[in-house]
Formats: structure tokens, C-alpha cells, sequence
């Protein structure tokens, strides 16, 4: 591997762990506390409750703790691959890897949370629902479309 | 008669002895029922608000607003009691239910979380994030080609036909 793609292997993982980190802070943000359709616990703990509201709360902390750290690394990266000379810069590029985290990030936080372990579903009320699915559908759509986003804009 | 006086003159009808707990962020509404949140002073549970709070405005004396409220509540004591008695029974829970509070919400609460199964719910919660990270790894790193063809390939000696 050339220098070149190696700077260029680092910016495209710093992306990745960006979009996975800012893919949770957009879960969290939308669904736990803007519409309230879920939270971490919601399907064991549900919020019917002033005392399983504040349970579902610590537990959506610690996974914004974890969001937190996969963006700070993913900043950590971006800045190591800005030190280096050969980084070649492109956006369509970053936003691809952008794209290709937050995708990663949908569809193994959907697959483990919502169908494999049922810590909670999109819209709770309904259980394991379309929106599910659909939150899958999303993390393939953006995969792919991250990826392509990469591969049309080769860095030269 | 202008409302500012409507108010006060029903606001004299408010026993003196009777103060009630107003959370300062109600001082500002304007005077509908939904603001309304004043507790009466005896309950235990009141208590617990003020505490957690740690703010008190005694009404007659205050300003218009408040002694509106007052009025149009202390017209119907009983109706009152039972009203602010529940909005101060809500708020005592609201306000006292963190983990760490010394309460029996907040006891309650850490029952629920610092339980045998917390080490299992803590897997369970921050599952996803090993995963993506064997991913990121596989991708920044690329992922290992050492199979077991290659294995074999490498442990076999090369295949040269000595003379």
C-alpha cells in the first residue's frame, strides 16, 4: 500500500467512525428525545413510569457515552490524517465514508438491538414493526450509497 | 373594577395562615389553571418539593399574579387540596427520582439499574459497538488471508525436482 492510499485509508476510517458516532447522536437526538418513540430499555422497561423513565435515561446515557467516544476517535483520525501531507482531500469522498458509518451504524445497532436482543423497537408501541425494518432498509441504503459515493470519486 | 383589583380583593379572602410553595418558573405564566402549581404546606410529600427546590413565596403579599392564582383556587379549599396534592405529589417524584437521590424513587430507580443483571444489560446495551469496531478494523486493516490454503501452501516445501 502507497503512502498515498494509506493517508487516504485513514481519512476514509476517520469518516466512517464520524458517521458512526454522529449516526447514534442522530438516533438518540430524534428518536429517544425529540419524538420519544423509544429509548435503550424501552421494550424491557416501559415508560409508563417516572422510575422507568429515569432507568431507560442512565442506560441512553451510556450509549450516547459510547457515540460520544466512536466521534471523538473519528476526530482523533481526521486530525492525524490533516497532519499528514498526502491526505488527499476530497468531499464527495468524506461524505461517502460519512454515509458508510452512519449506514454501518443503522444497520448493526437495528439488527442486535431491535431484532436480535429486543432492547427496544422504532416506534415502541407498535414492537417489531415496519419502522424496524425500515430503519434496516435505511442502514443498507446508506452503506451503499456511501460506498458508491467513494468508489465514483476515485482520489486521484 | 379593573382585574388588578378583581385579584386583590379576592386574594384578602385567602386565610393568612395559609402559604403555599410556588416553583419560581411559574411566577412569569400567565394566570391559567395548567400553570397552576402550588402546594399546600402540611404534606410530607410537599415537604419533599421544597427541598428539592428550595424555594418558597408565601402568596398574600407577592405580586398580582400569584394572588390570582390564589384567589380563584382558595374559592373551592377542598377541590384545591386534592388538585394540588396530586400536581405536588408529580412534582415530589419528578423532582427526587435520580439515581442517586435519597428517596424512594431514587431507591427505586437504582434498584432498577444496579441489579445481578446489570453486567448482562451493560453487554447487551453497548453490544453493537464491539461489532462495528471488528468491522472498522477488517476494513482499515484489511481482513486476514491467512487461510487454510494458505497455511498449506506455506508449511508444504516448494515443489522443485532436484536433478
Amino acid at each position: 500500500m502507497t503512502k498515498r492510499s494509506t493517508e487516504n485509508q485513514l481519512m476514509v476510517t476517520a469518516g466512517t467512525f464520524l458517521g458512526i458516532g454522529l449516526g447514534g447522536f442522530i438516533d438518540g437526538i430524534l428518536f429517544h428525545q425529540i419524538l420519544q418513540t423509544h429509548s435503550m430499555l424501552s421494550a424491557r422497561f416501559p415508560k409508563t413510569s417516572i422510575q422507568n423513565i429515569e432507568i431507560n435515561m442512565f442506560w441512553d446515557g451510556l450509549f450516547h457515552a459510547a457515540t460520544w467516544l466512536m466521534s471523538a476517535i473519528g476526530v482523533a483520525l481526521l486530525w492525524r490524517a490533516g497532519a499528514a501531507r498526502q491526505t488527499p482531500w476530497s468531499g464527495t469522498h468524506f461524505l461517502g465514508a460519512l454515509f458508510f458509518g452512519w449506514g454501518l451504524f443503522n444497520f448493526i445497532e437495528g439488527l442486535i438491538d431491535h431484532h436480535l436482543l429486543h432492547l427496544h423497537h422504532v416506534v415502541e408501541r407498535h414492537g417489531v414493526s415496519l419502522f424496524d425494518y425500515a430503519f434496516l432498509a435505511s442502514g443498507i441504503i446508506f452503506l451503499v450509497g456511501g460506498w458508491l459515493a467513494m468508489r465514483h470519486d476515485p482520489v486521484r | 373594577m379593573d382585574s388588578y383589583e378583581n385579584n386583590a380583593a379576592a386574594s384578602a379572602a385567602v386565610p393568612e395562615n395559609m402559604i403555599h410553595t410556588i416553583y419560581p418558573f411559574q411566577l412569569h405564566k400567565p394566570a391559567t389553571s395548567d400553570s397552576l402549581k402550588i402546594y399546600p404546606p402540611m404534606s410530607p410529600i410537599n415537604r419533599d418539593a421544597r427541598k428539592a427546590v428550595g424555594f418558597q413565596v408565601p402568596i398574600r403579599g407577592c405580586i398580582s399574579s400569584v394572588r390570582f392564582h390564589a384567589a380563584r383556587v382558595c374559592k373551592s379549599c377542598h377541590s384545591f387540596q386534592i388538585v394540588a396534592g396530586g400536581f405536588s405529589l408529580m412534582a415530589a417524584t419528578a423532582a427526587r427520582a435520580c439515581p442517586l437521590c435519597a428517596s424512594e424513587t431514587g431507591r427505586q430507580v437504582r434498584a432498577g439499574i444496579f441489579n445481578e443483571h446489570f453486567g448482562a444489560t451493560l453487554l447487551a446495551v453497548l453490544s453493537p459497538f464491539p461489532l462495528l469496531l471488528l468491522v472498522l478494523a477488517a476494513l482499515h486493516y484489511g481482513l486476514p488471508r491467512m487461510g487454510k490454503a494458505d497455511r498449506q501452501a506455506k508449511a508444504a516445501p516448494p515443489d522443485v525436482l532436484l536433478p
